[in-house]
C-alpha cells in the first residue's frame, strides 16, 4: 500500500489513497467552492451533530446542531450515497462510484477513516444490524444484496451475496436485525430476505414504481413505502393529470405480518395514503422519517417540501416548504425538529414539527455558479415543470433511464396505444426521438414531454437548453456482469448475420428510420423508430407496449422481427451479447 | 328530469350539440378533404357505418335539396360517387354539382353537404374543431373553463340571457342573476347575436377576462362587469344526508360501519372524489359500502373506465366491440375499498356506461347488484376520433359495450320497443317533440334554435316522466335490503 502526497498550488495537502489506509490525513474542504449534493443525513448517536453525505463531491460534512455551523467537510470517497450509524457511534458510508464501504470514526474535528471495505459494483444503500456485527448492502447494477461481516479490521471481510431478480435500491428492516426488505430501484418489487438464509423468503410486487422511501415504523408493525404509480388506462392529458388519474404520489403502509408471510397477499391489511391533492400534488415522494409519536414524515423531493402526515387522511397532512430536491430526513431525538438535506441547494433545512414551519437553513459551503448541466439536472428532478407538480422527468425517466412502465402519451401521435417509457441514457446520440421518430431534435422532444405529457407550462429556451445539456451529459449505461466471452462472441455474430444491425446499428444500436417489423400497436401504427439497445438488459419489459417480459421472450415468444424463427441456443447467445451492450 | 349543470353547459354551447360548426370562426380544411377524412374515420371506428358511397351520396343529395339525384343528374351520379377514390375527385364532383344547388352561398352549400353526409350515419355524428374538442373533453372531465353560466335567448328582447348562474362561479361572484339580459360582450352589441357566437365570445383561456354589460329586466339597472374565466368543478357524488356544517355524511348513519356514496355523474373528477371519501371512511372505521348508481345522469366512457379501475383490483372490466375488433379493458392491480363488502344499487339505468360498470363489479364478484332492468337502448359509446388531416375530430357512436366474457350487457331493447311500451297519448307527445327537434336541425334557423330546442326537450322530458313505470323496488326498501346484505357480510367475513 502506498500513498501519494500532492502539494496543490494553494498549499493544501491532499491525500490520494487507492486501496485503503487507516488514519489517513483528510483535508477539510469546508471553504472550497464546489457542488456537494447532500443526499443522506443522519444525526450522530449523541444527537450533537449532523453527519451529511455529499454525493457529488464525495465528501462528508459534519454540522454542529447547537450552533448550526459546519464543523468540517472532508473528502472521503468518490460518490457518497448512504450512511449508517454503528452502535458504538462510528459511521458507515457507501461510496457508489468507488465500490466501497468506508468505516469512519467521529472525532472532535470531523471524521477519520478507519478502513475501506471493497464490495460489489455500485453499492447504493446500507443497513447495519443493531449489534453492529453485520452490514447489508444493496447494489442495483449487480442485482444483489450482500451481507458483510463488520467485525475485524480486514478490507475484504467475509461476505455473502444474495442475488435478486431485480436491481434493488432501498433497504429497510422488516424485523430489526434479522429480516430485511429490499425494494426495486425502478419498479414495484419487494424482496424479503432472512439474513440467516441464502435466498429471499419472498419476492412480490406492489403496484408502484420509483420506490424512494422505505422504512420500518418505530413500533415495528408497518413497513412504510413512498412511491409513485402510473396508470396504463389513463391518458397523458391535462384532465387525467389534474385529477391524479395518470400519476399518483403515495405513501403505502404495509402490515408487517403480510410482509413476513411469504406466500400471502402483500397488500392484505395495508393502507394507501394519497400524498397528492387536486391543485397541490406531491411529485417524487421519497425519504421517510418518523415523528415523536410514530407518524411518518416524508420528503416530497419534486415539489421541494416535506409532508407531516399526522393522520391517515392525506388532506390533513401539513406541508412545509424546504430547499430544492429534499432527499433525506432525520428527526431530533426529542421529535421536535426535522433536518432535511436539500440536495440541489447544498443546504440543510431545519423544520419545527409543532408549528410545521422552517426555522432556518444551514449552508454547507460556497458553490460555483451553476452551468447548463447543473441547471438542467435540477429541472430534471423538478416536478414544478408539470401541472400542479404531479411529476418530474424523473418520475418516468428514473435516474435518466426508464421506470419500467407503459404510458399513453401523445409522443406516438395519438392516444389509445400506451407505450414503453424510453430510457434516456446516451439519448444525446440516439435521434430521432419518440416511438415513431417524430421528434427530429432533442429540444422538440423535451418540449413535447413537458407541454403535452406533463401538461406543464411551455419551458423557456434556456430551460430547454439546460435540460438537453443535462441529458447529453448522461453517460451511456454501465454494463453489468462479466459474461461468458464465447457466448457473447457467438451472439455478436448472430446479430450481424441475422441482420439485427440493419435497424439496431452500432455504436448506439439504433438508426434513423421507421421500420415495420411485424408489430402493430393498438391504434394501427406499424412502423416504429428502433430504440437504442445500449443497456437493454436492465430495462424489461420489451417491445413497444412491453409485451415481452424478458429478452428471450422477444425472440422465442414474439419472434422478433417479422415472425423470425430462433432456436433456444441461438437466443441464449444473442441474449448474452445483448447483456454486454 | 333534473338537468345537471354539466348538461346545461352542453346545451348552451350550442354548436357542438347541434352538429354544425360556425365555419366562419374556425379555419377548417377544404371541404372535400374534410369529408374524405371524416368518412375515413367513420368507416374505421363507427360501430355500424354505411359505405362511403352512401355517405357521400347523402351529402350531395342534401346539396341538391332533397331531390333524388337520379332524377336530377341521372344514374351517373350514383355511379360517379362510387368511383371516387380520393378527395381531389370529390372536390371536382362538388364543383360540378354546386351550381345546380338551391344554396347559392358556398358556405351554406358546404354546410348542407356535411349535414347530409353526417346525417346518413347512425347516431348523427358531428365534427369538432380542435377548440370544440378541447371544450368537450374538459366538460367530460368536470374542468370546463368559462364564466360558468347557462344561456338562452330572449325572443322578445332579441338578446341572449342567463338561464342559470352556477353557484360560486365568476358570474355568480360578480352578482349576475338568472334572467339578466346580455347587452354587450367586450364592447360588442349582443342584440340579435346567434347563441353560437355568444358562447364563442364568452369563452376563452383560463385566467383571462371578458367584459359583460348586462341589464336586469326587473329593476332596469344596467351594469358592466369584468368576469375572469375559470374552472368550477361540480361535485359529482353525494352522501346520505347533510351534516350541520353542510358537509355530506357518507355513511348510512353517523355510527354505521356501512358507507354510502351516491354517484350523480361519472366525470373525470369522480375517481378522485371517491378517493378522498375512501380515505375519510377508512379513517372512521367504515368497513362496507353501498354504491348508489340509481340516478346517474350522465357518464363519459373514459371516466367510467377510470372509475371501474379504481374500484377493481385487477380483472377484466369489460369489452368494447367495434368494426376494428374487440378491445378487452383490464383493470390494474389495487383498488379503493379493498376487502370491503359492497352492494351496488341501480335504478332504471339508461346510461350504458353505468350498466357496464355495475356488471363489471358483479362479474368480478366485487359487488352484489340490487336493481332493475339495466339498459334500454343499444349500449354504444360516444367516441371522439381524430381525423387524419388537421386537428379536427368527429364525435360518433363508436363501439358497443359488452361484458368481460363477451356477453351483451342485457337483452337489448331498442328505442322503438321503448316507444311501443308508452301509452298512445304519451307516444304521440314524444313523437311530436322528436319531429320538432328534427325539423329544427334541418331548418337551421340559428337564432331561434336554442330556445325552441330547450322547449322541445322539456316536452320530451315531461312525456317520459309521465310514463316512468316502476319495474323494481323504490329507494328505501332497496337501501334496507342493501344494509341487510352488508350487515350479514360483516358478521361473517370471508377469510
Amino acid at each position: 500500500m502506498w500513498m501519494i502526497r500532492i502539494v496543490a498550488i494553494t498549499g493544501l495537502v491532499v491525500g490520494l489513497v487507492p486501496g485503503g489506509l487507516r488514519g489517513e490525513d483528510l483535508l477539510s474542504k469546508a471553504g472550497e467552492r464546489r457542488f456537494r449534493q447532500p443526499s443522506k443525513l443522519v444525526l450522530s448517536a449523541d444527537g450533537a451533530r449532523l453527519l451529511v453525505a455529499n454525493r457529488r463531491s464525495g465528501s462528508l460534512s459534519v454540522v454542529d446542531r447547537a450552533t448550526g455551523r459546519v464543523v468540517s467537510e472532508q473528502d472521503i470517497g468518490r460518490e457518497i450515497v448512504d450512511l449508517a450509524l454503528l452502535p458504538d457511534g462510528r459511521l458507515l458510508a457507501v461510496d457508489r462510484a468507488g465500490d466501497t464501504l468506508i468505516v469512519l470514526k467521529l472525532e472532535d474535528s470531523g471524521v477519520a477513516i478507519e478502513r475501506r471495505i471493497a464490495v460489489e459494483a455500485a453499492p447504493v444503500a446500507v443497513l447495519v444490524t443493531p449489534d453492529g456485527s453485520t452490514a447489508v448492502v444493496s447494489s442495483t447494477l449487480s442485482h444483489q444484496i450482500t451481507i458483510v461481516a463488520l467485525d475485524g479490521q480486514s478490507d475484504k471481510p467475509l461476505s455473502r451475496a444474495i442475488p435478486l431478480p431485480f436491481g434493488p435500491m432501498l433497504l429497510a428492516w422488516a424485523v430489526r436485525g434479522s429480516v430485511v426488505a429490499a425494494a426495486d430501484a425502478r419498479g414495484g418489487q419487494i424482496a424479503v430476505v432472512d439474513l440467516a438464509r441464502d435466498v429471499p423468503s419472498s419476492v412480490r410486487s406492489i403496484p408502484a414504481h420509483n420506490i424512494r422511501g422505505l422504512a420500518l415504523s418505530p413500533d415495528g408493525r408497518s413497513l412504510v413505502v413512498a412511491h409513485q404509480t402510473l396508470s396504463k388506462l389513463a391518458k397523458a392529458t391535462f384532465e387525467d393529470v389534474h385529477w391524479g388519474s395518470l400519476i399518483g404520489n403515495h405513501l403505502r403502509i404495509l402490515a408487517i405480518d403480510s410482509v413476513l408471510k411469504s406466500d400471502g397477499d402483500l397488500l392484505r391489511g395495508s393502507r394507501l395514503i394519497d400524498l397528492g391533492r387536486t391543485g397541490q400534488a406531491a411529485g417524487d415522494p421519497g425519504a421517510i422519517a418518523f415523528d415523536g409519536s410514530g407518524k411518518p414524515i416524508i420528503a416530497l423531493s419534486g415539489v421541494h417540501e416535506i409532508a407531516l402526515v399526522s393522520d391517515s387522511r392525506s388532506y390533513l397532512a401539513r406541508r412545509v416548504p424546504v430547499g430544492l430536491g429534499p432527499s433525506s430526513l432525520d428527526v431530533s431525538h426529542d421529535g421536535a425538529l426535522v433536518y432535511v438535506a436539500d440536495t440541489f441547494d447544498d443546504t440543510i433545512s431545519v423544520v419545527d414539527v409543532a408549528t410545521a414551519s422552517r426555522l432556518r437553513t444551514i449552508a454547507l459551503g460556497a458553490r460555483p455558479e451553476a452551468g447548463p448541466v447543473e441547471r438542467g439536472e435540477r429541472l430534471f428532478f423538478d416536478a414544478r415543470l408539470s401541472h400542479d407538480g404531479w411529476m418530474s422527468c424523473q418520475s418516468c425517466h428514473t435516474d435518466g433511464r426508464d421506470n419500467g412502465q407503459v404510458a399513453d402519451t401523445l409522443t406516438d401521435g395519438g392516444f389509445g396505444a400506451p407505450k414503453r417509457v424510453s430510457s434516456l441514457l446516451g439519448v444525446g446520440s440516439t435521434g430521432p426521438w419518440g416511438w415513431l421518430g417524430t421528434s427530429l431534435k432533442l429540444d422538440d422532444q423535451v418540449r413535447k414531454s413537458i407541454e403535452s405529457t406533463m401538461s406543464g407550462q411551455a419551458p423557456s429556451d434556456t430551460e430547454v437548453d439546460d435540460l438537453t445539456a443535462y441529458l447529453r451529459s448522461l453517460p451511456p449505461p454501465r454494463s453489468r456482469s462479466i459474461l461468458a466471452a464465447d457466448a457473447v462472441g457467438r451472439g455478436q455474430a448472430l446479430f450481424q448475420t441475422r441482420k439485427c444491425a440493419d435497424c439496431h446499428a452500432p455504436p448506439d444500436f439504433t438508426s434513423e428510420g421507421r421500420f415495420d417489423v411485424g408489430l402493430v400497436d393498438a391504434v394501427g401504427n406499424r412502423q416504429f423508430n428502433p430504440p437504442s439497445l445500449r443497456g437493454v438488459a436492465d430495462r424489461p419489459p420489451y417491445l413497444h407496449d412491453g409485451r415481452a417480459a424478458r429478452l428471450s421472450d422477444v425472440f422465442l415468444e414474439h419472434r422478433h422481427p417479422r415472425a423470425a424463427v430462433w432456436s433456444t441456443a441461438e437466443v441464449a447467445d444473442l441474449v448474452a451479447f445483448l447483456k454486454s451492450l | 328530469m333534473k338537468i345537471s349543470p354539466v348538461l346545461i353547459l352542453g346545451l348552451s354551447f350550442g354548436s357542438g350539440v347541434l352538429g354544425s360548426t360556425d365555419f366562419a370562426d374556425a379555419p377548417r380544411p377544404e371541404i372535400a378533404e374534410l369529408a374524405w377524412a371524416a368518412t375515413d374515420a367513420i368507416l374505421a371506428r363507427h360501430f355500424d357505418p354505411p359505405t362511403r358511397q352512401e355517405m357521400l351520396l347523402a351529402g350531395i343529395t342534401a346539396i341538391l335539396d332533397g331531390q333524388k339525384p337520379n332524377e336530377r343528374m341521372g344514374e351517373r351520379l350514383a355511379w360517379r360517387v362510387s368511383n371516387l377514390t380520393n378527395p381531389g375527385q370529390l372536390a371536382a364532383l362538388l364543383a360540378e354539382v354546386g351550381p345546380r344547388s338551391k344554396f347559392t352561398d358556398p358556405e351554406a352549400r358546404e354546410e348542407a353537404f356535411l349535414t347530409g353526409l353526417l346525417g346518413s350515419v347512425k347516431g348523427s355524428p358531428f365534427l369538432l374543431s380542435a377548440k370544440e374538442r378541447k371544450v368537450t373533453e374538459s366538460m367530460e372531465a368536470n374542468l370546463y373553463v368559462g364564466i360558468q353560466v347557462a344561456l338562452s335567448f330572449e325572443d322578445t328582447a332579441r338578446k341572449p340571457s342567463f338561464n342559470q348562474i352556477l353557484e360560486g362561479g365568476p358570474a355568480d361572484l360578480a352578482g349576475l342573476k338568472a334572467g339578466d339580459l346580455i347587452e354587450e360582450i367586450d364592447g360588442v352589441s349582443a342584440l340579435g347575436m346567434p347563441l353560437v357566437k355568444v358562447v364563442d365570445r364568452l369563452r376563452g383561456p383560463e385566467g383571462t377576462d371578458v367584459s359583460v354589460k348586462f341589464s336586469r329586466p326587473s329593476t332596469g339597472e344596467v351594469q358592466t362587469k369584468a368576469l375572469r374565466r375559470s374552472r368550477l368543478p361540480q361535485a359529482t357524488i353525494e352522501g346520505r344526508t347533510r351534516l350541520a356544517d353542510k358537509r355530506w355524511l357518507y355513511r348510512l348513519d353517523e355510527k354505521s360501519p356501512i358507507g354510502y356514496i351516491k354517484i350523480n355523474e361519472i366525470s373525470g373528477s369522480t375517481p378522485r372524489e371517491l378517493r378522498v371519501v375512501a380515505e375519510q371512511l377508512e379513517s372512521d372505521g367504515v368497513k362496507a359500502l353501498v354504491l348508489d348508481l340509481g340516478e346517474v345522469r350522465s357518464a363519459g366512457f373514459h371516466p367510467t373506465v377510470l372509475l371501474a379501475d379504481a374500484l377493481l383490483d385487477g380483472g377484466v372490466i369489460g369489452r368494447v366491440a367495434s368494426s376494428e375488433g374487440v378491445r378487452v379493458i383490464q383493470a390494474e392491480p389495487d383498488a379503493l375499498f379493498r376487502g370491503w363488502p359492497m352492494v351496488v344499487m341501480t335504478g332504471q339505468v339508461s346510461v350504458a356506461e353505468v350498466a357496464w360498470l355495475a356488471l363489471a363489479l358483479s362479474d368480478n364478484q366485487r359487488a352484489t347488484i340490487l336493481g332493475g332492468e339495466l339498459v334500454r337502448n343499444d349500449p354504444l359509446i360516444k367516441e371522439i376520433v381524430a381525423l387524419n388531416i388537421s386537428d379536427w375530430s368527429v364525435q360518433m357512436l363508436g363501439g358497443r359495450l359488452e361484458r368481460g366474457d363477451g356477453r351483451s350487457l342485457v337483452p337489448i331493447a331498442t328505442g322503438r320497443d321503448r316507444l311501443a311500451s308508452l301509452s298512445a297519448s304519451d307516444r304521440k307527445a314524444v313523437l311530436e317533440a322528436m319531429e320538432q327537434i328534427d325539423s329544427l336541425w334541418r331548418a337551421k334557423e340559428n337564432s331561434d334554435i336554442s330556445a325552441a330546442y330547450q322547449k322541445a326537450l322539456k316536452n320530451l322530458a315531461n312525456s317520459l316522466n309521465l310514463t316512468a313505470a316502476p319495474t323494481d323496488m323504490s329507494f328505501e326498501p332497496k337501501l334496507a335490503r342493501a344494509r341487510e346484505i352488508l350487515e350479514k357480510a360483516l358478521e361473517s367475513p370471508a377469510k
